[in-house]
């Protein structure tokens, strides 16, 4: 085979594979943290107190990956998404759990007033003064914690 | 002496249908896909409250709390066009204008006009839209779907991906609401 030959075919064959990983580097799906070391476990309570009292805790919060344990005020499942309210049912401040699509069957039966433990990414902490909401933590990609 | 009390009877009974509703895993998607590229997102833990008597409506939209399916997508939605260390949260505040046709203790699908004030990436506008509220035992179901212009709320399409984000955005709607306790 020709030097030229193999030039080409070693630069077609690099194109070929840069352009595989291109590919899967776009279309890579979301991570799932469900295997993920968590920053911190923090009762439900303990954690809506903390972050409503010190907002600059709220902030520093954002983006990290917890574990929360608590009882299930609500639970609400279709067929292609569960979301998990944890907190208590005598206040309006709780945390809402949206559930990883791809651990969805973890909470099949999960039911209201179950204690839980849910890891997750914070993705918000709303302190609601003129709604009567209360004080909202949100979490994406969460799944039942299997660490111990 | 009997109809004052039947009077007061039938006012109480009205009134207690007047309340506020809310929820806080309402869902919010928004889709701006074109032929090239698929682009959703969505929000099931929304909060919004509705207020029976007024007629106002109040949405609160954490802008991270938007799932979706790629990586990139999710990193692309919140650092580059909605910046969301920057502006949080997306919000609605407004009343729903034709209240009077709507009969929150019967069930039954009515039509809402709905109008107010959208805050998006830190803009807010003007906006009225339309909607159904679907009344099931007593528990209000808010659907509606609308669009929204990316540039009037100061989102930026780069050049390079005009043609995979489509200019308007279209967001979906779907709230089941309890009564506030």
């Amino acid at each position: 085979m020709s030097s030229k030959i193999k030039i080409a075919l070693i630069a077609i064959s690099s194109l070929i594979i840069i352009g595989i990983l291109a590919w899967k580097f776009v279309n890579k799906p979301t991570e799932d943290v469900s295997g993920l070391m968590p920053k911190a476990t923090y009762h439900c309570q303990q954690l809506i107190d903390s972050m409503t009292a010190d907002t600059s805790m709220a902030r520093t919060m954002i983006d990290e990956l917890v574990v929360i344990e608590g009882r299930v005020k609500s639970i609400n499942k279709d067929s292609n998404s569960t979301t998990v309210e944890l907190g208590d049912t005598s206040s309006m401040s709780s945390i809402i759990c949206q559930i990883d699509t791809r651990h969805q069957d973890d909470f099949k039966d999960i039911n209201q007033d179950q204690t839980v433990s849910i890891k997750g990414k914070i993705t918000s902490c709303n302190i609601d003064t003129d709604l009567g909401l209360g004080s909202t933590i949100q979490m994406n990609f969460c799944s039942i914690n299997k660490h111990k | 002496m009997k109809s004052i009390v039947f009077s007061i009877l039938v006012f109480a009974s009205l009134n207690s249908y007047a309340q506020k509703f809310m929820t806080k895993t309402g869902s919010v998607a928004f889709s701006a896909s074109t032929p090239i590229e698929k682009i959703e997102g969505i929000n099931k833990s929304s909060a919004c409250l509705l207020d029976s008597k007024t007629g106002s409506l109040d949405f609160i939209v954490s802008i991270k709390s938007f799932v979706f399916e790629k990586q990139l997508m999710q990193e692309h939605f919140n650092e580059n066009y909605m910046e969301s260390d920057k502006f949080q949260k997306s919000s609605f505040k407004g009343t729903i204008l034709n209240l009077s046709s709507i009969n929150f203790s019967k069930d039954g699908e009515y039509n809402a006009e709905v109008a107010g004030k959208l805050t998006i990436h830190g803009v807010t506008k003007d906006i009225k839209s339309v909607g159904k509220i679907i009344i099931k035992n007593g528990k209000p179901n808010l659907k509606s779907s609308f669009s929204v212009l990316l540039a009037d709320y100061k989102i930026d399409i780069p050049g390079a991906v005009k043609d995979k984000i489509s200019k308007d955005v279209k967001i979906t709607i779907n709230c089941m609401l309890e009564a506030m306790k």
